[in-house]
């Protein structure tokens, strides 16, 4: 429905942040390795989606097509209505600048920058001019976006799990992309923080946000409007609105 | 707001993302300075091989620099002659001919020359009283030279007159003392021509020298015209045998050298042996160069060894940051930028140990000048063109890395 909906929109209105369009990877063997099979998916702008499946299951292979660290072996891939399946390398480093937002299960923050420095390297490849404090100003902007305005200045080895994952979503939302791509965003961290972690996810889709969520974890999964599973390199989204799981035996396990 | 800020930034689209050189400088220097200790050290090789560089190019140059200003107008006007067959004899012998000065004076380029000999006498020979008196004589070096010697030596007077070619044809009894001989006899005036005794003859002083540029010996001695010597003492003694001292014009000495055997004995030449002063250095340069070649290899092996280190720092850094290398590729690098990042930190690593090496290499030349209280003399060009090649190695250095770094797979990486 919520699929429809997005399509509909995109029809009249702007294209669609994600098309996938029979996008399939297979890896070269012997033996070669279909890791995604052909699948089709539209992400609307503003749809806050949940991918779920068992480790193997090509998860790692979707996201990797999706953030154009790789490259399709069928089918087409466009974001925002431009087709980058098949387009440069220079093309692609472009989009992933401008267009998509990283946030990454190990944070990968680098460990001698402090928390607004990190952010700030999001500038470094995007374009942005240097120049006054027009680059620090929108870090800091970032930063308080993500609720860590008074710990800018903190090296990530003096943060914690969450404070360093809310550096690292700073960092994804600083260019302003069209999607944010999140793999398994709370799989370091416990419990409590992961409810804060998805609590913010949530927030920045209320406030516009275009996300997809990679995630082993049900509980975040659950937050999203659609979630679509794979398995053994097959997409399947159930159709209709789908009740929270009222006792865990919808859980996905990886 | 949120969506008009999206909208915004979606009109930003660019075709290509982008890496601006102050941002490629500020990312290169954070990388080295994340570790500073190891960044010190793989410069060290650098450090050395340049700053040996510096250092070896610019002693060698202050080097030369003081033989030129010191030596070289006085090595390059000087022939001396000696008397080989004298001294490889048993016998007093005298092998110049008596119009020794009149036939090297013909030679094209001699400005003045002249025979002179040490006079061997027995100790206290000179006083300034006669035979028998006491205290006994001075033991001060009896120098027999012709007029054409003292001006060929550069003697300078400093009162009195030198003895000209009247006493020499007449074998006159007159005597040249040096400053330090005349205080040691007494002698303060010349004005009532004051007398000394050689051997138990007398001689009157006739000049007073303040020194001379060319013959040491004639500073502490007394010198007497060279026929009178012969008349009185004989021929010269083959211990002391008798040489000739040529002052020539700039630059003629080597070709006066290889005249002057011919010219002074046509039947013999081989009895004289001609040198310029510059003979002696020329094998101390040749010593001096060579030394210089192996410290120069020297050199060249530790920047060799300075680049190695460089680049296995490098690729030991590619090696551990790719992680930091994937967060790049994702946040919109492409792989020239990974490349010009780690080819930019190479290169300051050389860079910066080519600018600390130039400088140890200015200061050691600077402390070695000092302590011998020479001038330093250093080539502007090479002290500019130091830190340039370490650049050049660090580059070099980080080729290969670069390329390695270049090649990481982004997808992998961030696994």
């Amino acid at each position: 429905m919520t699929a429809r909906a997005g399509e509909a929109a995109t029809a009249t209105e702007a294209p669609a942040v994600i098309r996938l369009s029979g996008a399939a990877c297979t890896y070269p063997g012997p033996p070669p390795v279909r890791a995604l099979k052909p699948a089709d998916l539209v992400i609307g702008r503003g749809e806050h989606v949940a991918i779920t499946g068992p480790s193997g299951s090509g998860k790692s292979t979707l996201l990797n097509l999706i953030g154009l660290l790789d490259r399709p072996t069928a089918g087409t891939i466009e974001i925002d209505g431009q087709d980058v399946g098949g387009s440069t390398e220079r093309r692609r480093a472009a989009v992933r600048a401008l267009r998509i937002g990283f946030v990454f299960q190990a944070f990968h923050l680098l460990p001698h920058r402090t928390a607004l420095e990190n952010v700030m390297l999001a500038q470094v490849y995007a374009g942005v001019a240097r120049g006054g404090q027009r680059r620090r100003t929108a870090a800091l902007t970032a930063l308080a976006q993500v609720g860590l305005g008074e710990r800018a200045g903190a090296l990530p080895s003096a943060l914690s799990g969450g404070e360093r994952q809310r550096v690292a979503i700073a960092r994804a939302l600083l260019n302003q992309p069209s999607l944010l791509l999140c793999d398994e965003p709370t799989g370091n961290l416990d419990s409590a923080t992961t409810a804060e972690i998805s609590g913010l996810l949530e927030g920045l889709h209320r406030a516009g946000t275009t996300l997809l969520v990679i995630t082993h974890n049900l509980a975040v999964a659950r937050r999203a409007q659609r979630r679509i599973t794979i398995q053994d390199g097959y997409l399947t989204e159930p159709s209709g609105p789908q009740p929270a799981a009222p006792d865990g035996t919808r859980h996905v396990h990886g | 707001m949120f969506t008009a800020r999206r909208r915004a930034g979606r009109r930003r689209t660019g075709d290509s993302s982008r890496l601006r050189s102050r941002d490629l400088a500020d990312e290169a220097l954070a990388g080295l300075l994340q570790r500073p200790g190891r960044s010190v050290l793989t410069m060290l090789g650098t450090v050395l091989g340049i700053g040996g560089f510096v250092a070896i190019v610019g002693l060698s140059q202050t080097a030369n620099g003081q033989i030129g200003t010191a030596f070289s107008r006085l090595d390059a006007t000087e022939v001396t002659v000696t008397d080989a067959a004298a001294a490889a004899g048993t016998v007093p012998a005298l092998d110049f001919p008596a119009d020794a000065e009149a036939r090297a004076g013909r030679i094209n380029g001699v400005v003045a020359a002249g025979v002179w000999w040490t006079v061997p006498l027995r100790h206290g020979a000179v006083s300034a009283r006669p035979p028998g008196a006491h205290p006994a004589g001075l033991s001060l070096n009896v120098i027999a030279a012709t007029p054409g010697a003292l001006a060929a030596s550069g003697a300078v007077l400093r009162s009195g007159v030198l003895f000209n070619r009247f006493h020499q044809d007449h074998a006159q009894n007159v005597a040249v003392v040096a400053a330090p001989a005349a205080a040691q006899l007494g002698l303060t005036s010349l004005a009532e021509q004051p007398a000394i005794f050689i051997g138990g003859q007398p001689f009157t002083v006739i000049g007073i020298l303040s020194g001379d540029q060319r013959l040491p010996q004639l500073n502490l001695g007394v010198i007497v015209p060279e026929k009178t010597a012969l008349r009185v003492w004989g021929l010269p003694h083959h211990d002391s045998p008798a040489q000739m001292i040529i002052h020539t014009r700039l630059g003629a000495a080597p070709v006066v050298a290889g005249q002057v055997p011919v010219a002074l004995r046509p039947g013999d030449p081989l009895a004289l042996t001609a040198a310029t002063s510059a003979n002696g250095s020329e094998l101390g340069q040749e010593v001096a160069a060579s030394l210089n070649n192996l410290l120069l290899a020297l050199a060249g092996i530790a920047l060799i060894v300075g680049m190695i280190g460089i680049a296995n720092t490098t690729l030991v850094a590619v090696l551990e940051r790719k992680s930091e290398i994937g967060l790049r590729r994702a946040l919109g690098a492409r792989p020239v930028h990974i490349s010009a990042q780690f080819l930019t930190e190479s290169t300051a690593l050389g860079l910066s140990g080519g600018l600390i090496g130039a400088s140890l290499g200015v200061v050691t030349v600077l402390v070695v000048t000092v302590l011998h209280h020479w001038t330093a003399v250093l080539a502007p060009g090479l002290v500019l063109a130091a830190p340039a090649a370490g650049a050049i190695i660090g580059l070099i250095a980080g080729l290969y890395p670069a390329l390695r770094a270049s090649g990481v797979e982004p997808a992998e990486a961030l696994r």
